[in-house]
Formats: C-alpha cells, structure tokens, sequence
C-alpha cells in the first residue's frame, strides 16, 4: 500500500470512528432529557458517554498527526514532530485540537460526583462546543468563522447526529433495559419517532443548503466525481434508514399491541445497523473532494 | 437542467457529508501558457484561502531547475493570494510550481507555463 493510501485509509477510519462516537454522545445526552427515564438508565448513558469521548480522545490526536504527515508529505515520525506546533496553529490543527479538549473534559466528568442535572447540563455544553468546533472543520471553513457554511453545518451535524443517535442508543442501552415495562417503552418509541421525525426534517433543510453550497448549484460533481458516486450509495442507504423511520411512525401513531411493538423493536435494530453504514460512509466522503 | 440539478441536490440533501475545500489557481499573473516581458512578481490567486506557512509558489526553468530560492509569501490582507519575487529571467520557458493547502488541510498540487520573450 503507497503512503498515500495508507494515510487516506487511516483518515477514513478516523472519521467514521469519530463521526459514530459523536452521534452516540448526542444519543447519550439527549437521552437524559427523556422525562420519564427510570433512574436505572443513568448509569449507563453516562457510561456511553465517557465512552465515546475517550475515543475521540483517542482518535483526534491521531487525525493531527495525519494532518501533520499530509503537510509534510512524510509518515516519518522524527520529521513530523518539529512541524506539530505549526500545523495545530493552523486552522485545520486548531479545531481538531479544541475538539479534543471538549472530548478531554467530557471524559474527565466521570471522576466528579455531580448531581444528575447539573451532570446533564455539563455534558449538554460540552456536546454543543463539540459540535461548534466539528462544524468548523471541512468545506464549511472557507468562508471563516461563525458564516453561514458553518452554522448550516452546526445545524446539519446536530440533526444528524440526533437521528442516528437516538437509534443506536435506543437499539443498543434504552430498548434492552426498559422492555419489562410496556407502558414506558411505548412511551419512549414515540418520543424516539418524534426526536427522529424533527431532526430529519431540520437535517433535509440544512443539507440541502450544504450540497448548494459545496456543489454551487452544479450537477456534474454528483455525476462525474467519486465524492458524487459515493454519495448516491450512501442515499440509498438514507432511503432504506427513512423507509424504516416511516413505517415506525405510522404504526407509533397508533395504540400498539405486543406484536406490532416487537416488529418495531426489530425496525430500530434494523435502522441501527443502517446508521453504521451510514456514519462509515460519511466518515470515507469527508475524505473526499467533490471535484 | 435547472430543475434536474434542483432535483439531484434535493434528493442528496439528507445524505450529504462535510467534503475537503479544493483551493486551485483562479488568476495567475503571468496568465497559464502566455508569453509576454519578464515579470517582476508571479501571483497566484486561489478559488479559496490558503494556509500561507504551507502553501507555496516555486518557479522553475522547463527542464525543472529551480529559478531561484526565494520564497513565495502569503498577503494578510487577501488570504487567497500568495506571492513570489524571481530574479531577473532571460528569454525561455518557465515553469510555476503552485501547492495550496486550505483551511480544512487539503493539500492540493499542479503546475502551469509561462515564456519569456
């Protein structure tokens, strides 16, 4: 494998890991807002958290140092080193590492014996300074900080992230625990549909203004780049996911008995896997140009 | 065509992902492939900022032998514009050797000619 593939490769694993534990820390957080959250859940969303911002812990100063080796054309360490500084003052080297700050705070808040409110407030800051940063990086930072790109960006991310966040916590730590009471279960696949059914819609309006924006109106990076190809594959795969979201909402409208609550249950796992694949692929066009 | 690029934007809204920002050469003085006097200063201006520190302009003879050791430098004020100063050029073929990286890290690279008559 050339240097260039391998730092390619690495960089697409780095974003699809940083974009899936990023999406499982708005899952997590939003999560604590649930109203009727049995005090047993508290444990383990906090735990996810801490969690995931370990990875990107671990993850962002990986993407510096990838950063850094495509500045320097070189993987040799002992040439990369002295050039760090110079490429964490730039822009590119400066969000990543104000992201792992907020990352590196979020982690440490499981050593302190906070309240569940003020822990759930804490975290919420933390999430949405993430997030500002987050935006800040790619296409959207040419225009500067605070322009219009970024926050359709902020709002993009944000929604996304809910979305898919919402399912594989749901999938993964809510579903698994609060089936014994189907009464609370019910209530919290409504709540979950209604979550997703918002950030969708706040996720057309700003993607649509993104893909205005990158492609400046043109078609022809969606035909003829491997950025477009990549990104009609993965709109199949977001068909596939609001197909799913679609009929869990049709059937969540109504009283629900045991069986349909089960072939929901079995549609949010289905939808988790497809979020995966989703954030993965997400992670490989973040990579990519659209010309 | 107007409608069906509305329509392959719209329907890519939901799954579009953050992508690299490509600075490349808008407006070159001395312009790609002219021939004109030789210049006393090449300037490159990007479609969007670059990183000054790791963006350069390098000028060449054809054959790929450096001109000079100048460097080129950044201007504060038009973050999308570098600079370089070569020495006096004889009559020939040169080469400028551009790199830019943008806000984002994206490194991109090309090259373009210009003659010295």
């Amino acid at each position: 494998m050339s240097q260039e593939n391998l730092l390619l490769t690495l960089h697409i694993i780095c974003s699809g890991t940083s974009d899936i534990a990023f999406s499982l820390m708005w899952g997590s957080v939003l999560s604590l807002y649930w109203g009727e959250l049995p005090d047993s859940l508290f444990a383990p969303l906090n735990r996810m958290f801490n969690a995931t911002a370990i990875i990107l812990c671990m993850v962002l100063p990986l993407q510096i140092v990838l950063l850094t080796a495509d500045m320097a054309g070189t993987t040799h360490w002992p040439e990369l080193r002295p050039i760090l500084p110079d490429i964490v003052a730039m822009h590119a080297g400066s969000v990543l590492q104000s992201q792992f700050i907020c990352s590196l705070l979020a982690a440490i808040t499981i050593f302190f014996p906070l309240k569940p409110i003020a822990r759930r407030s804490v975290l919420t800051v933390l999430l949405l300074s993430l997030t500002t940063f987050k935006s800040a990086a790619g296409h959207a930072s040419i225009d500067g900080s605070f322009s219009v790109r970024e926050i359709s960006q902020w709002l993009h991310l944000s929604s996304i992230a809910t979305w898919s966040g919402g399912v594989l916590i749901a999938a993964w730590i809510l579903i698994p625990r609060v089936e014994e009471s189907a009464t609370s279960l019910s209530l919290f696949l409504k709540r979950l549909s209604l979550q997703c059914s918002l950030s969708v819609a706040i996720a057309f309006l700003s993607g649509l203004a993104n893909s205005w924006l990158i492609t400046e109106g043109k078609i022809e990076p969606l035909r003829s780049s491997t950025w477009g190809t990549l990104l009609l594959v993965k709109l199949v795969a977001v068909l596939i996911a609001l197909s799913i979201g679609f009929l869990n909402y049709r059937d969540l409208r109504r009283t629900i008995n045991g069986d349909t609550q089960l072939l929901v249950i079995k549609r949010i796992h289905l939808e988790a896997w497809i979020m995966i694949v989703i954030l993965c692929a997400s992670g490989w066009l973040s990579n990519l140009s659209p010309s | 065509m107007r409608k069906s690029s509305f329509l392959a934007i719209a329907l890519t809204a939901l799954s579009v992902p953050a992508a690299w920002a490509h600075a490349h050469p808008k407006v070159m003085v001395p312009a790609a492939d002219s021939t004109g006097p030789a210049p006393t200063k090449i300037v490159v201006t990007f479609s969007e900022p670059v990183e000054a520190k790791f963006s350069s302009l390098v000028l060449t003879t054809e054959k790929g032998d450096p001109v000079s050791k100048e460097k080129s430098s950044g201007d504060p004020s038009d973050p999308k514009t570098l600079t370089l100063t070569p020495p006096s050029l004889s009559a020939g073929d040169y080469l400028v050797h551009w790199t830019s990286v943008a806000p984002d890290g994206h490194k991109m690279q090309g090259e373009y000619k210009f003659t010295v008559k």
